[in-house]
């Protein structure tokens, strides 16, 4: 008897002592902090600068390790790629519409604010009506809210994908690739078309059709430690004040941005500074509210990309719209505005 | 070649057709290049002036937009700005919070605090004139606590909906739109936070600064693009989020813009928060140029702009920039016509010159030649120059030509004449018809034989013309038919045709198809041969060959018969002989003497077999005697009235004074026998049998009906007729009724008539038979009559000798002719004509029995023995010869056999007279040979017994020879 109880005692210390994984971002009692993993896009503006201005965010590493955790941003060439990692891998991501809703169907995700308010653009060379698409090859990455919004403009004139050459690519391929006569058109969102209208008189932006970025945290981790989602929102306000309260700032994110850009991708091609600070002001720092997304009876949030990626088959055919609902009722950024003084939105302390 | 008229030379002239080729290139070219001017052509990469012009306006319009957009954002960025300072102010800030504070604590309002707060937003609408409508700050309780207008102070706030958004926790600014006594308005919030006395923001919102100003006022208040918004047509608006029109440019109030389909359609799509440029059709069928631009007011808002413009407005400097241009080119191109003209009349005037040259020539003038003017093209000069060698060459060519041409034809008019000679001179008829059937051509030998002239033929049908009318139609159709190809072409054919003075000709034609080039058929080109006589001769020729065949069968078969007869007779000289002498040994009333007379009887039977037999082959017993007919009819039909059927009658009509006949009386009596036999058994019991005699003369037509092969001469025959009603014969029964051996009676030999032939043919004579079957049978035969004379007048018969040769050479004949001659024996009548000599009384003769035949010889020696006679005996010429020289004192008598092998009888003969001359020769022989016998035995002492002979015979012979032997 005293045999079996000892046995009993060894298999649940050991039980113990095994690590539960890291698909929950919690604090190990060895003392050795977890990583707080977000993915951030360094090759799409502005959300490469606020994801740059978040890793150098003093403040936050300070109050993560405060609670045990290190903070480590993964870069990513699109939100797509960061889907099937929200929740395990990834605690936070900022990515836009279409990511943003497959990962809300997909895994338990909340919505802290916006990152961007923009448009996606059809951008052309020697086109000047959409209606002249018909028959020419138009490079898209397949799924993204880029795509929706090709359908959209196609729609708008009467056409439909099969009236078109539809040549699937990465972003940051479509300016050398219209360049190159390679394709006819693309679409895509900033910064690849202010690349192409910079460097090509005769392109032209033939359709904008307005899509958004977003900052999400994991729904495991807002309810497993509600602070840390909460220091990653304070974190998000505290980067567009700080963005905003200087243009000496803005330059300092814009080389940081930059960096990483080319860590990314070495051979991409280099917006100019002003470029990526006229952008970064035109579609997140001027726009009123931002990030706090004002919800506006009558205009529920992303439900006409919902029914577009359900028509694509890129969610399955039974999700339902009102888990993108839940994941925009997330209230951590009113919590943080709430308190600015206890998250320290009007201090800054960004460290290169 | 025919000059071409006079139009259509002026259309197809070279200037002509340069001017039109020009023209059309040009207009082709001109039209081409304008329309790919002014549309392009994508596929070259060519960008044409319309495209250009739709992408300038569409640019323009994205510019105004553009610009639109960015005042309107610049604009409201004032605006917030201006707020921004405002509710930023620390003082504002401060009194405003105090202010709550207050109204908090106190029953009595703040008037003072208020007045300062309001007076600062009084200020702010002063400093922007026309900006605002109002500016107020507002509680969350929707309570205005100041305003620029002091009479809104302790209010409630009417934009409630609005105050709720701007309240929102953390949404520091908001811009909204609301309606406002008709017209829409635009609000722009900001919140006041308080801050703690370091200044930090404490997160509390205890008010937010609203503002409220006109759209309209701030879109006219900016500047416009020339000639986009201001022109008639085109149209600008800013639309809200809800697609309400918040302001326009022309200014449309908002219910006169929800009737119109162009603020209509831009007001739907500048609320889809797109940006786009696009060339739109609206209901009415106007077709417009539209940009819309959004312009974001926050996370999921924002306001639309349209800017549009009428296509065909927008056009129009291009549509008349194109008619400018069209009408620019048709005139180049028409005066590059003129000058294309002009040139062309330099470079088509020689040619015309030239032609009109050639024109000349072609016409006959081969003296034309062509003159090359001054400032002619090169090429031109050296082509006349040209023109004029060949014109002389073509007309010393054409001389020589008329001269070849004039020799050619006077050639081919000689040999056309030549070839009608030819055709005249051709013996056989030369006729061609066309496929309608008619002559086309015919020969002199033709028209000769048909009986018209040529040129009278010529066009005449064939067929109705010149065919019998039994065969018109069928020839025509079969005509037809090949003229149709339909029928293969009989090469040889043979018809009768129709002649005009010749009556009905046989033709035999040789026929070939003419056709032309194509292989049609054109008609048919006959020679035709007139065969009629030579067909007529053919048929002569082989009724001759028929009878000659049949001549040669009935001699073939007479000698058989003479053959058999000779052997039988040699035989029945054997049996006859015996049998006689044996009836000679026996006694006269020994009981064998009537079985040897039966014998005997017998044996003569088959002697007259054998000698009808002998009479068809023509070689029978020939005794020419002057024969009374009607007596010698007369005697045997009554002889044969016993052999009448039951019922049966026979009449006799002899015709009264006929002439005595050279005949042989045996053979006319055989001649008699055998045709009333016949009738009598043709006609059976119960019929009549007549038979008549008569003469009368006849001529070759008559005697060509004669059944004989030869035919008499025409003259006077005495005739045998024998008539009967019985059952008649059909024509192959007629036909053969003479051949030997044919009979219809069960018990005939079917010699009889064969006899009869025999017999009439040696004399000379006709048979004529009529017959058919149930009409009896009538024959009638004919002796040539051999002169004056009538048995009536002296009523006796008159026998004469008669010294004429009637049978044919024989080797009797020559023998008889190197012997001078000798007497005729008859077998049963002897005639004593010749000198015998008495035999010696008491030594008996001896005679020299020469034959071949062993049992004659044995018979003879026997019957001569009988008559007491010596004897010796020969089996051939050579040892008879051999015989008599030996013995030849002692041979009184040589009886010689005439046919034997190795020497005939008539050879030895003339050996044994060349021994001894005188000796006595009895010849003998199975033929019938007494005309023979009788020269020979009347010139040389020589005599002749017929085989097979008795002793009677024998004796009588040797009496006439030897009338003195011994018995």
């Amino acid at each position: 008897m005293q045999f079996i109880l000892r046995w009993h005692i060894l298999i649940l210390f050991l039980l113990v002592l095994i690590p539960l994984g890291r698909a929950h971002a919690a604090p190990l009692p060895s003392g050795r902090p977890t990583v707080i993993e977000v993915g951030v896009q360094p090759l799409g503006y502005p959300a490469a600068m606020i994801g740059t201005v978040l890793g150098h965010d003093a403040i936050l590493r300070r109050e993560l390790a405060a609670s045990g955790y290190s903070l480590k941003l993964v870069p990513f060439r699109k939100g797509n790629d960061m889907v099937d990692l929200i929740g395990t891998s990834l605690s936070a991501a900022i990515v836009g519409d279409m990511p943003a809703i497959r990962m809300a169907i997909r895994s338990d995700v909340c919505m802290v604010g916006l990152t961007k308010k923009t448009f996606t653009s059809v951008v052309a060379r020697n086109i000047s009506l959409l209606a002249q698409l018909k028959r020419k090859r138009v490079g898209y990455p397949e799924g993204s809210s880029a795509h929706h919004t090709l359908l959209q403009a196609l729609a708008s004139v009467g056409l439909t994908e099969q009236d078109v050459r539809l040549v699937p690519m990465d972003i940051d391929a479509m300016p050398p690739s219209i360049e190159a006569g390679d394709v006819d058109a693309f679409v895509a969102w900033e910064p690849a078309p202010t690349l192409t209208l910079v460097k090509n008189t005769e392109a032209r932006v033939l359709f904008r059709g307005a899509s958004s970025d977003f900052f999400l945290v994991s729904g495991s981790l807002v309810r497993r430690d509600p602070q840390a989602a909460l220091s990653l929102s304070a974190a998000l306000v505290r980067a567009l004040n700080w963005l905003r309260q200087s243009n000496a700032n803005l330059q300092q994110a814009a080389l940081w941005a930059a960096k990483d850009a080319e860590s990314l991708n070495p051979r991409l091609q280099k917006l100019p500074q002003t470029h990526v600070i006229e952008i970064t002001r035109r579609e997140i720092l001027d726009v009123p509210a931002a990030p706090v997304i004002v919800r506006l009876s009558g205009h529920p949030p992303l439900k006409e990309e919902f029914y577009f990626l359900k028509k694509l088959g890129k969610i399955p055919a039974g999700a339902d719209y009102q888990r993108v609902e839940r994941a925009f009722a997330y209230d951590g950024l009113q919590q943080v505005l709430k308190s600015p003084q206890r998250y320290r939105l009007g201090e800054f302390e960004y460290r290169p | 070649m025919n000059a071409p008229r006079k139009g259509k030379r002026r259309l197809q002239g070279i200037r002509d057709r340069i001017i039109a080729y020009f023209g059309v290139l040009s207009l082709l070219g001109g039209g081409s290049l304008l329309l790919v001017l002014v549309y392009g052509a994508p596929w070259l990469g060519i960008e044409g002036i319309h495209g250009l012009k739709q992408a300038e306006i569409v640019r323009t319009l994205e510019n105004a937009a553009d610009l639109k957009r960015q005042s309107i954002l610049t604009w409201l960025a004032s605006r917030r700005s201006e707020l921004a300072v405002v509710a930023n102010s620390s003082d504002f800030v401060e009194k405003a919070a105090a202010l709550l504070k207050e109204e908090a604590t106190r029953a009595v309002p703040p008037q003072e605090r208020a007045r300062f707060l309001s007076q600062h937003l009084l200020t702010l609408k002063r400093t922007s004139p026309d900006t605002y409508d109002s500016l107020a700050l507002v509680t969350q309780t929707r309570k205005i606590i100041a305003a620029s207008d002091p009479d809104q102070v302790g209010g409630s706030y009417r934009y409630g909906d609005f105050l709720d958004t701007a309240f929102t926790v953390g949404a520091t600014e908001q811009i909204g739109t609301a309606w406002a006594e008709g017209h829409p308005v635009i609000l722009i919030s900001r919140q006041v936070v308080t801050r703690d006395r370091a200044g930090r923001e404490t997160g509390e919102v205890p008010a937010v600064l609203v503002g409220v100003t006109r759209p309209q006022q701030s879109l006219e208040a900016l500047a416009l693009l020339p000639g986009i918004a201001d022109a008639a047509g085109n149209q600008m608006i800013l639309v809200g989020a809800q697609g309400e029109l918040l302001a326009s440019v022309p200014e449309r109030r908002p219910g006169e813009a929800a009737h119109d389909p162009l603020m209509t359609r831009l007001s739907q799509q500048a609320m889809t928060m797109t940006e786009s440029s696009r060339l739109e059709t609206l209901e009415d069928g106007r077709r417009i140029l539209a940009a819309y631009r959004f312009v974001p007011l926050g996370a999921a808002q924002g306001w639309g702009i349209a800017v549009a413009i009428d296509q065909e407005k927008a056009f129009a400097p291009l549509v008349s920039t194109k008619t400018r241009a069209a009408l620019f080119g048709l005139g180049m191109i028409a005066i590059a016509l003129l000058l294309v003209s002009w040139g062309g009349e330099r470079v088509a005037g020689p040619i015309r010159e030239l032609r009109n040259t050639v024109l000349a020539l072609e016409q006959g003038d081969l003296s034309a030649r062509s003159v090359a003017k001054r400032g002619v093209p090169q090429e031109i000069v050296d082509l006349a120059a040209t023109f004029n060698s060949m014109a002389r060459r073509i007309e010393d060519s054409h001389q020589e030509l008329e001269r070849k041409v004039a020799e050619r034809t006077k050639e081919l008019r000689h040999e056309k004449e030549n070839a009608r000679r030819y055709l005249d001179l051709a013996g056989a008829m030369l006729v061609l018809l066309g496929s309608d059937g008619c002559i086309g051509m015919i020969n002199r030998a033709g028209a000769q034989l048909l009986g018209a002239s040529e040129g009278e033929l010529l066009g005449v049908n064939w067929f109705d013309n010149f065919l019998p009318p039994d065969q018109q139609q069928g020839v025509r159709e079969v005509f037809d038919s090949l003229m149709r190809g339909e029928q293969q072409l009989l090469e040889f054919y043979e018809n009768h045709i129709l002649t005009r003075d010749k009556g009905e000709r046989l033709i035999s034609w040789h026929n070939i198809l003419l056709r032309d080039e194509e292989g049609n058929i054109q008609g048919v080109l006959s020679s035709g041969e007139d065969i009629t006589l030579k067909r007529q001769a053919e048929l002569e020729r082989g009724e001759l060959e028929r009878q000659l065949l049949h001549t040669q069968k009935l001699e073939s078969l007479g000698v058989l018969a003479g053959g058999i007869a000779h052997d039988f007779n040699n035989l029945l000289m054997a049996i006859g002989g015996n049998v006689e002498l044996v009836r000679h040994v026996l006694e006269q009333d020994s009981p064998a003497i009537k079985y040897l007379e039966n014998a005997h009887q017998a044996t003569k039977r088959a002697g007259d077999l054998t000698r009808q037999m002998l009479a068809y082959s023509g070689k029978g017993g020939y005794s020419v005697k002057l024969v009374d007919l009607n007596r010698l009819v007369g005697e045997n039909v009554d002889l044969m009235k016993a052999s009448l059927r039951k019922g049966a009658t026979v009449a006799v009509q002899l015709q009264q004074g006929l002439p005595l006949l050279e005949a042989d009386p045996g053979q006319m009596q055989q001649v008699i026998v055998n045709l009333v036999t016949n009738a009598i058994e043709a006609a059976g019991e119960g019929r009549a049998i007549t038979v008549t005699t008569g003469v009368a003369s006849l001529g070759a037509t008559q005697l060509a009906k004669s059944r004989l092969e030869q035919k008499p001469q025409p003259g006077t025959f005495l005739s045998i007729e024998v008539a009967d009603n019985g059952c008649g014969m059909d024509r192959a029964t007629s036909e053969r009724m003479f051949d030997p051996f044919f009979s219809t009676k069960f018990t005939g030999r079917g010699l009889g008539l064969s006899a009869v032939q025999g017999i009439v043919r040696g004399h000379g004579g006709a048979i004529f038979v009529e017959s058919g079957p149930g009409a009896g049978t009538r024959v009638k035969v004919l002796f040539p009559a051999s002169g004056p004379g009538s048995a009536a007048s002296t009523g006796d018969m008159v026998q004469a000798e008669q010294g004429r040769p009637v049978a044919r050479e024989t080797v009797l004949e020559r023998a008889l002719a190197k012997q001078g001659g000798g007497k005729e024996i008859p077998s049963t009548e002897v005639a004593a004509s010749a000198v015998a000599e008495e035999p010696d009384a008491e030594v008996p003769e001896m005679v020299l029995i020469v034959d071949d035949e062993e049992m004659v010889r044995m018979v003879c020696r026997a019957m001569l023995r009988g008559l007491g006679y010596r004897t010796m005996v020969a089996s051939d010429g050579p040892e008879a010869v051999a015989l008599f020289r030996e013995h030849a004192a002692e041979i009184g008598v040589v009886i010689m056999d005439l046919s034997m092998p190795q020497m005939d009888g008539m050879t030895a003969a003339e050996h044994l007279r060349s021994i001894r001359p005188d000796v006595r020769i009895v010849l003998s022989s199975g033929f019938s040979a007494a005309e023979e016998a009788r020269r020979l035995s009347g010139h040389q002492g020589a005599q002749f017994i017929q085989k097979p002979y008795d002793l009677v015979s024998l004796k009588k012979v040797l009496g006439q020879v030897d009338p003195g032997p011994a018995r």
